[in-house]
Protein backbone atom coordinates (compact mmCIF):
# COMPACT_ATOMS: atom_id res chain seq x y z
CA UNK A 1 0.00 0.00 0.00
CA UNK A 2 0.96 3.56 -0.04
CA UNK A 3 3.85 5.13 1.94
CA UNK A 4 3.13 8.49 3.36
CA UNK A 5 5.78 11.60 2.75
CA UNK A 6 8.06 11.35 5.75
CA UNK A 7 8.40 14.68 6.71
CA UNK A 8 8.36 18.12 4.49
CA UNK A 9 10.97 21.28 5.27
CA UNK A 10 10.12 24.66 3.65
CA UNK A 11 13.57 26.71 3.97
CA UNK A 12 12.46 30.25 4.17
CA UNK A 13 15.35 33.30 4.01
CA UNK A 14 16.30 36.20 1.99
CA UNK A 15 19.79 35.31 -0.12
CA UNK A 16 22.62 35.23 2.16
CA UNK A 17 20.47 33.51 4.66
CA UNK A 18 21.88 30.20 4.37
CA UNK A 19 19.25 27.82 3.29
CA UNK A 20 21.17 26.08 0.70
CA UNK A 21 24.09 24.76 3.43
CA UNK A 22 21.84 24.38 6.17
CA UNK A 23 19.84 22.04 4.17
CA UNK A 24 23.12 20.20 3.44
CA UNK A 25 24.03 19.84 6.81
CA UNK A 26 20.25 19.22 8.03
CA UNK A 27 19.75 16.44 5.08
CA UNK A 28 23.35 14.76 6.05
CA UNK A 29 21.94 14.52 9.81
CA UNK A 30 19.03 12.90 8.62
CA UNK A 31 20.91 10.62 7.00
CA UNK A 32 22.89 9.39 9.99
CA UNK A 33 19.72 8.39 11.45
CA UNK A 34 17.69 6.97 8.35
CA UNK A 35 20.01 6.07 5.61
CA UNK A 36 17.50 4.13 3.05
CA UNK A 37 14.90 6.76 3.00
CA UNK A 38 15.12 9.33 -0.54
CA UNK A 39 15.66 12.74 -0.09
CA UNK A 40 13.58 15.21 -2.80
CA UNK A 41 15.07 18.56 -3.28
CA UNK A 42 13.82 21.66 -5.06
CA UNK A 43 15.80 24.80 -5.14
CA UNK A 44 13.83 27.16 -6.58
CA UNK A 45 16.15 29.69 -7.67
CA UNK A 46 18.16 26.93 -9.65
CA UNK A 47 15.30 26.02 -11.69
CA UNK A 48 14.73 30.00 -12.82
CA UNK A 49 18.38 30.30 -14.03
CA UNK A 50 18.19 27.02 -15.88
CA UNK A 51 14.39 28.41 -17.48
CA UNK A 52 15.91 31.59 -18.47
CA UNK A 53 18.42 30.09 -20.25
CA UNK A 54 15.69 28.03 -22.40
CA UNK A 55 14.83 29.26 -26.54
CA UNK A 56 10.87 30.02 -25.36
CA UNK A 57 9.10 33.25 -25.80
CA UNK A 58 8.25 32.46 -21.91
CA UNK A 59 12.29 32.53 -20.97
CA UNK A 60 12.58 35.67 -23.24
CA UNK A 61 10.10 37.20 -21.02
CA UNK A 62 11.57 36.44 -17.80
CA UNK A 63 14.74 37.32 -19.19
CA UNK A 64 13.57 40.57 -19.34
CA UNK A 65 12.13 40.95 -16.51
CA UNK A 66 15.44 39.88 -14.77
CA UNK A 67 17.05 42.76 -16.92
CA UNK A 68 14.96 45.08 -15.17
CA UNK A 69 15.07 43.96 -11.60
CA UNK A 70 11.70 42.78 -11.52
CA UNK A 71 9.47 39.85 -9.48
CA UNK A 72 8.63 36.95 -11.62
CA UNK A 73 5.39 35.70 -11.52
CA UNK A 74 4.07 33.30 -9.05
CA UNK A 75 2.77 31.02 -11.62
CA UNK A 76 6.11 29.90 -12.71
CA UNK A 77 7.11 29.18 -9.34
CA UNK A 78 4.25 27.06 -8.39
CA UNK A 79 4.57 25.34 -11.83
CA UNK A 80 8.36 24.25 -11.05
CA UNK A 81 8.30 23.20 -7.75
CA UNK A 82 4.92 21.22 -8.80
CA UNK A 83 6.00 19.83 -11.98
CA UNK A 84 9.38 18.38 -10.09
CA UNK A 85 7.66 16.65 -6.94
CA UNK A 86 4.86 15.42 -9.96
CA UNK A 87 7.04 13.92 -11.65
CA UNK A 88 9.47 12.40 -9.05
CA UNK A 89 7.74 11.70 -6.43
CA UNK A 90 7.14 7.74 -5.13
CA UNK A 91 5.88 8.05 -1.90
CA UNK A 92 7.87 7.59 1.71
CA UNK A 93 10.55 10.65 0.76
CA UNK A 94 12.25 13.27 2.91
CA UNK A 95 10.98 16.70 0.80
CA UNK A 96 12.99 20.28 0.66
CA UNK A 97 12.59 23.43 -0.68
CA UNK A 98 14.99 25.65 -0.83
CA UNK A 99 13.37 29.60 -2.50
CA UNK A 100 9.69 28.82 -2.15
CA UNK A 101 7.23 30.28 -1.37
CA UNK A 102 8.06 33.66 -2.20
CA UNK A 103 4.60 34.97 -2.09
CA UNK A 104 1.25 34.82 -0.43
CA UNK A 105 -0.41 32.73 -3.21
CA UNK A 106 2.55 29.94 -3.62
CA UNK A 107 2.19 29.96 -0.25
CA UNK A 108 -1.49 28.70 -0.42
CA UNK A 109 -0.21 26.86 -3.56
CA UNK A 110 2.00 24.73 -1.36
CA UNK A 111 -0.44 24.14 1.27
CA UNK A 112 -2.48 22.44 -1.12
CA UNK A 113 0.36 19.94 -2.17
CA UNK A 114 1.06 19.47 1.67
CA UNK A 115 -2.52 18.61 2.06
CA UNK A 116 -2.70 16.32 -1.08
CA UNK A 117 0.23 14.23 -0.04
CA UNK A 118 -0.92 14.12 3.29
CA UNK A 119 1.98 15.35 4.92
CA UNK A 120 1.81 15.39 8.51
CA UNK A 121 2.92 18.99 9.82
CA UNK A 122 5.28 20.30 7.64
CA UNK A 123 8.17 22.08 9.07
CA UNK A 124 8.50 25.93 8.30
CA UNK A 125 12.15 27.05 8.67
CA UNK A 126 12.95 31.17 8.53
CA UNK A 127 15.83 31.95 8.77
CA UNK A 128 15.97 35.17 10.15
CA UNK A 129 19.07 37.23 8.84
CA UNK A 130 19.53 40.72 9.69
CA UNK A 131 20.04 43.76 6.66
CA UNK A 132 22.90 44.41 7.44
CA UNK A 133 24.33 40.81 7.69
CA UNK A 134 22.48 39.80 4.72
CA UNK A 135 24.59 42.89 3.02
CA UNK A 136 27.39 41.60 3.88
CA UNK A 137 27.41 38.02 3.08
CA UNK A 138 25.93 38.55 -0.82
CA UNK A 139 28.80 41.68 -0.88
CA UNK A 140 31.54 38.44 -0.15
CA UNK A 141 30.10 36.18 -2.19
CA UNK A 142 31.12 38.37 -5.13
CA UNK A 143 27.86 37.41 -7.48
CA UNK A 144 27.67 39.69 -10.65
CA UNK A 145 23.85 40.27 -9.94
CA UNK A 146 24.93 41.57 -6.30
CA UNK A 147 25.12 45.15 -6.54
CA UNK A 148 24.35 46.82 -3.44
CA UNK A 149 21.27 48.26 -5.42
CA UNK A 150 20.17 45.24 -5.85
CA UNK A 151 20.29 43.83 -2.65
CA UNK A 152 18.59 46.77 -1.01
CA UNK A 153 15.89 45.83 -3.54
CA UNK A 154 15.90 42.21 -2.37
CA UNK A 155 15.35 43.06 1.27
CA UNK A 156 12.59 45.62 0.32
CA UNK A 157 10.96 42.65 -2.05
CA UNK A 158 11.65 40.46 0.94
CA UNK A 159 9.54 42.17 3.77
CA UNK A 160 7.07 43.07 1.41
CA UNK A 161 5.61 39.60 -0.24
CA UNK A 162 7.87 37.11 1.31
CA UNK A 163 6.56 37.71 5.36
CA UNK A 164 3.50 37.52 4.56
CA UNK A 165 3.87 33.39 3.16
CA UNK A 166 5.40 33.21 6.93
CA UNK A 167 2.41 34.91 8.15
CA UNK A 168 0.27 32.43 6.30
CA UNK A 169 2.02 29.70 7.65
CA UNK A 170 2.06 31.05 11.46
CA UNK A 171 -1.29 31.36 11.40
CA UNK A 172 -2.09 27.49 10.88
CA UNK A 173 -1.11 25.13 13.67
CA UNK A 174 -1.14 22.64 10.64
CA UNK A 175 2.86 24.18 10.29
CA UNK A 176 5.72 23.36 12.77
CA UNK A 177 7.46 26.95 12.74
CA UNK A 178 11.04 26.77 13.11
CA UNK A 179 11.86 30.84 13.25
CA UNK A 180 16.16 30.53 13.83
CA UNK A 181 18.69 33.46 14.42
CA UNK A 182 20.44 32.60 11.13
CA UNK A 183 23.33 35.55 11.98
CA UNK A 184 25.19 33.08 13.78
CA UNK A 185 27.86 30.70 12.54
CA UNK A 186 27.21 27.81 10.29
CA UNK A 187 27.21 25.59 12.95
CA UNK A 188 25.12 27.42 15.80
CA UNK A 189 22.46 27.78 13.39
CA UNK A 190 22.80 24.08 12.39
CA UNK A 191 22.67 22.79 16.20
CA UNK A 192 19.16 25.77 16.90
CA UNK A 193 17.66 23.85 13.90
CA UNK A 194 18.23 20.69 14.76
CA UNK A 195 17.42 21.11 18.23
CA UNK A 196 14.20 22.86 17.25
CA UNK A 197 13.51 20.70 14.81
CA UNK A 198 13.08 17.21 17.13
CA UNK A 199 11.72 19.24 20.48
CA UNK A 200 9.03 21.33 18.54
CA UNK A 201 8.16 17.99 16.36
CA UNK A 202 7.91 15.69 18.70
CA UNK A 203 6.35 17.79 21.91
CA UNK B 1 -5.62 42.16 -32.08
CA UNK B 2 -4.79 38.80 -30.06
CA UNK B 3 -8.27 37.66 -28.07
CA UNK B 4 -7.99 36.22 -25.11
CA UNK B 5 -11.34 34.37 -24.39
CA UNK B 6 -12.49 32.09 -20.81
CA UNK B 7 -15.48 30.25 -21.19
CA UNK B 8 -16.54 28.73 -17.33
CA UNK B 9 -19.85 27.78 -15.68
CA UNK B 10 -20.86 24.44 -14.59
CA UNK B 11 -20.22 21.13 -15.56
CA UNK B 12 -22.52 20.59 -18.57
CA UNK B 13 -23.33 24.02 -19.54
CA UNK B 14 -21.39 23.56 -22.75
CA UNK B 15 -18.08 25.92 -22.20
CA UNK B 16 -16.31 22.94 -24.25
CA UNK B 17 -18.90 23.40 -27.34
CA UNK B 18 -18.83 27.33 -27.61
CA UNK B 19 -14.94 27.44 -27.15
CA UNK B 20 -15.13 25.06 -30.13
CA UNK B 21 -17.28 27.12 -31.78
CA UNK B 22 -15.51 30.50 -30.93
CA UNK B 23 -12.22 28.54 -32.14
CA UNK B 24 -14.11 27.61 -35.73
CA UNK B 25 -15.07 31.63 -35.72
CA UNK B 26 -11.33 32.89 -34.96
CA UNK B 27 -10.01 30.17 -37.57
CA UNK B 28 -12.48 31.61 -40.37
CA UNK B 29 -12.10 35.33 -39.36
CA UNK B 30 -8.32 35.49 -38.81
CA UNK B 31 -6.49 32.89 -40.61
CA UNK B 32 -3.18 34.09 -40.08
CA UNK B 33 -3.47 34.09 -36.41
CA UNK B 34 -2.88 30.91 -34.64
CA UNK B 35 -5.21 29.70 -31.98
CA UNK B 36 -4.49 27.96 -28.98
CA UNK B 37 -6.67 26.08 -26.58
CA UNK B 38 -6.58 25.05 -23.20
CA UNK B 39 -9.18 22.60 -21.91
CA UNK B 40 -8.71 22.27 -18.34
CA UNK B 41 -11.23 19.04 -18.31
CA UNK B 42 -8.93 17.61 -21.17
CA UNK B 43 -5.91 17.82 -19.18
CA UNK B 44 -6.97 16.19 -16.36
CA UNK B 45 -8.09 13.31 -17.78
CA UNK B 46 -4.85 13.14 -19.80
CA UNK B 47 -3.14 12.98 -16.36
CA UNK B 48 -5.33 10.26 -15.21
CA UNK B 49 -4.92 8.29 -18.16
CA UNK B 50 -0.85 7.96 -17.40
CA UNK B 51 -0.45 4.57 -15.45
CA UNK B 52 2.65 4.30 -12.49
CA UNK B 53 2.74 8.22 -11.50
CA UNK B 54 2.33 8.30 -7.69
CA UNK B 55 0.87 11.78 -7.90
CA UNK B 56 -1.41 11.31 -10.94
CA UNK B 57 -3.05 8.53 -9.25
CA UNK B 58 -3.98 10.29 -6.10
CA UNK B 59 -5.14 12.73 -8.32
CA UNK B 60 -7.51 10.23 -10.27
CA UNK B 61 -8.72 8.76 -6.65
CA UNK B 62 -9.98 12.39 -5.78
CA UNK B 63 -11.85 12.46 -8.41
CA UNK B 64 -13.23 9.13 -8.09
CA UNK B 65 -14.41 10.22 -4.56
CA UNK B 66 -15.95 12.97 -5.98
CA UNK B 67 -13.18 15.84 -4.24
CA UNK B 68 -11.56 18.82 -5.61
CA UNK B 69 -8.55 18.79 -7.14
CA UNK B 70 -5.53 20.47 -5.30
CA UNK B 71 -4.97 24.19 -6.07
CA UNK B 72 -0.94 23.28 -7.15
CA UNK B 73 -1.95 20.68 -9.67
CA UNK B 74 -4.51 22.71 -11.40
CA UNK B 75 -2.31 25.54 -11.61
CA UNK B 76 0.20 23.13 -12.63
CA UNK B 77 -1.26 22.14 -15.65
CA UNK B 78 -2.34 25.21 -17.14
CA UNK B 79 0.42 26.80 -16.71
CA UNK B 80 2.72 24.19 -18.09
CA UNK B 81 0.50 25.10 -20.86
CA UNK B 82 1.03 28.77 -20.66
CA UNK B 83 4.74 27.99 -20.71
CA UNK B 84 4.81 25.83 -23.44
CA UNK B 85 2.24 26.78 -26.02
CA UNK B 86 2.71 30.57 -25.79
CA UNK B 87 4.54 32.48 -28.27
CA UNK B 88 2.71 35.94 -27.80
CA UNK B 89 1.27 35.59 -31.33
CA UNK B 90 -1.57 33.86 -30.83
CA UNK B 91 -5.50 33.83 -29.65
CA UNK B 92 -5.93 32.47 -26.56
CA UNK B 93 -8.93 30.17 -25.45
CA UNK B 94 -9.34 28.87 -22.24
CA UNK B 95 -12.41 26.31 -21.29
CA UNK B 96 -12.46 24.89 -17.81
CA UNK B 97 -9.87 27.17 -15.63
CA UNK B 98 -9.85 29.51 -13.32
CA UNK B 99 -11.65 26.59 -10.68
CA UNK B 100 -10.79 28.41 -7.49
CA UNK B 101 -10.38 31.79 -6.38
CA UNK B 102 -6.55 31.40 -5.99
CA UNK B 103 -6.40 30.07 -9.53
CA UNK B 104 -7.99 33.01 -10.23
CA UNK B 105 -5.56 35.56 -8.89
CA UNK B 106 -2.66 33.50 -10.38
CA UNK B 107 -4.01 33.33 -13.77
CA UNK B 108 -4.64 37.49 -13.61
CA UNK B 109 -0.81 37.16 -12.81
CA UNK B 110 0.27 35.08 -16.08
CA UNK B 111 -2.24 37.05 -18.17
CA UNK B 112 -0.34 40.33 -16.98
CA UNK B 113 3.21 38.41 -17.73
CA UNK B 114 1.70 37.48 -21.42
CA UNK B 115 0.18 41.20 -22.07
CA UNK B 116 -2.92 39.68 -22.54
CA UNK B 117 -5.14 42.51 -23.10
CA UNK B 118 -8.67 42.57 -22.17
CA UNK B 119 -9.64 38.85 -21.45
CA UNK B 120 -13.25 38.03 -22.16
CA UNK B 121 -14.93 35.85 -19.50
CA UNK B 122 -17.91 34.33 -21.00
CA UNK B 123 -19.38 32.67 -17.64
CA UNK B 124 -22.58 30.68 -19.37
CA UNK B 125 -25.05 30.44 -16.80
CA UNK B 126 -27.43 27.09 -16.41
CA UNK B 127 -29.96 25.81 -14.51
CA UNK B 128 -28.86 22.73 -12.35
CA UNK B 129 -31.38 20.24 -12.97
CA UNK B 130 -30.49 21.06 -17.13
CA UNK B 131 -26.83 20.14 -16.29
CA UNK B 132 -27.89 17.04 -14.70
CA UNK B 133 -29.11 16.13 -17.88
CA UNK B 134 -26.91 16.94 -19.92
CA UNK B 135 -24.35 15.41 -18.08
CA UNK B 136 -25.63 12.22 -18.08
CA UNK B 137 -26.52 12.02 -21.92
CA UNK B 138 -22.83 12.89 -22.13
CA UNK B 139 -21.40 10.18 -20.05
CA UNK B 140 -22.91 7.77 -22.01
CA UNK B 141 -22.07 9.60 -25.68
CA UNK B 142 -18.81 10.27 -24.55
CA UNK B 143 -15.85 9.01 -22.78
CA UNK B 144 -15.79 10.53 -19.85
CA UNK B 145 -14.31 8.67 -16.83
CA UNK B 146 -15.37 12.15 -13.90
CA UNK B 147 -19.19 11.99 -15.59
CA UNK B 148 -19.48 8.40 -15.10
CA UNK B 149 -20.03 8.74 -11.43
CA UNK B 150 -23.23 10.17 -11.81
CA UNK B 151 -23.69 10.45 -7.17
CA UNK B 152 -21.08 12.77 -7.59
CA UNK B 153 -22.62 14.83 -9.98
CA UNK B 154 -24.55 17.18 -7.16
CA UNK B 155 -21.04 17.33 -5.20
CA UNK B 156 -19.55 18.46 -8.49
CA UNK B 157 -22.48 21.38 -9.30
CA UNK B 158 -22.17 22.18 -5.40
CA UNK B 159 -18.13 23.02 -5.26
CA UNK B 160 -19.03 25.26 -8.51
CA UNK B 161 -21.26 27.46 -5.86
CA UNK B 162 -18.58 27.48 -3.25
CA UNK B 163 -14.67 27.42 -5.21
CA UNK B 164 -15.67 28.26 -8.92
CA UNK B 165 -17.79 31.07 -8.12
CA UNK B 166 -15.92 33.68 -6.46
CA UNK B 167 -13.24 32.45 -8.96
CA UNK B 168 -15.57 34.26 -11.78
CA UNK B 169 -16.37 37.44 -9.09
CA UNK B 170 -12.67 37.96 -9.35
CA UNK B 171 -12.90 38.59 -13.02
CA UNK B 172 -16.21 40.63 -12.90
CA UNK B 173 -14.67 43.10 -10.03
CA UNK B 174 -12.15 43.75 -11.81
CA UNK B 175 -10.66 46.62 -14.20
CA UNK B 176 -9.13 45.53 -17.14
CA UNK B 177 -11.89 42.12 -17.80
CA UNK B 178 -14.85 42.07 -19.92
CA UNK B 179 -17.46 39.62 -17.51
CA UNK B 180 -20.85 38.47 -19.59
CA UNK B 181 -23.18 36.25 -18.47
CA UNK B 182 -24.40 34.21 -21.28
CA UNK B 183 -28.12 32.39 -20.91
CA UNK B 184 -26.86 28.68 -21.47
CA UNK B 185 -30.00 27.19 -21.27
CA UNK B 186 -31.31 26.78 -25.16
CA UNK B 187 -29.56 24.91 -27.56
CA UNK B 188 -25.80 25.24 -28.33
CA UNK B 189 -27.01 27.68 -31.57
CA UNK B 190 -29.22 29.57 -29.35
CA UNK B 191 -26.40 30.17 -26.67
CA UNK B 192 -23.67 31.21 -29.35
CA UNK B 193 -25.85 33.41 -31.18
CA UNK B 194 -25.16 35.41 -27.56
CA UNK B 195 -22.11 35.11 -27.60
CA UNK B 196 -20.74 35.81 -31.27
CA UNK B 197 -21.06 39.41 -31.22
CA UNK B 198 -18.29 39.56 -28.17
CA UNK B 199 -16.18 37.72 -31.11
CA UNK B 200 -16.15 40.32 -33.69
Amino acid sequence: METPIKRAFVFIGISGSGKGTQISRLEEKIKEKDPDTNHFKFYTGDRFRNFVQEPTYSAELSRKINLEGGLQPSFIAIAFWSEAVVENLKGGEYLFFDGSPRSLSEAKAMDSLFRFYGVERPDIIVLNVSPKEATRRMMARGRADDTEEAIKKRIAWYERDVVPAISYFKSDPYYCMHEIDGDKDIDAVHQALVISVINKHYA
Amino acid sequence: MLKTFLFLGISGCGKGTQAAFAADYLKANSPEIPIRRLEMGGLFREVWGKEGNYSYERSKAIMEKGLLQPSFMQVMLWSGFFLNEMKGTEHLIIDGAPRRLLDAELMHGAFGYYKRENPVIFFIDIDRETAKKRIKARSVEQDRIEDSYEHLVDQRLQWFEEEARPALMYFRDREGYTFVRIDGNGTREEVWSQIKPYLI
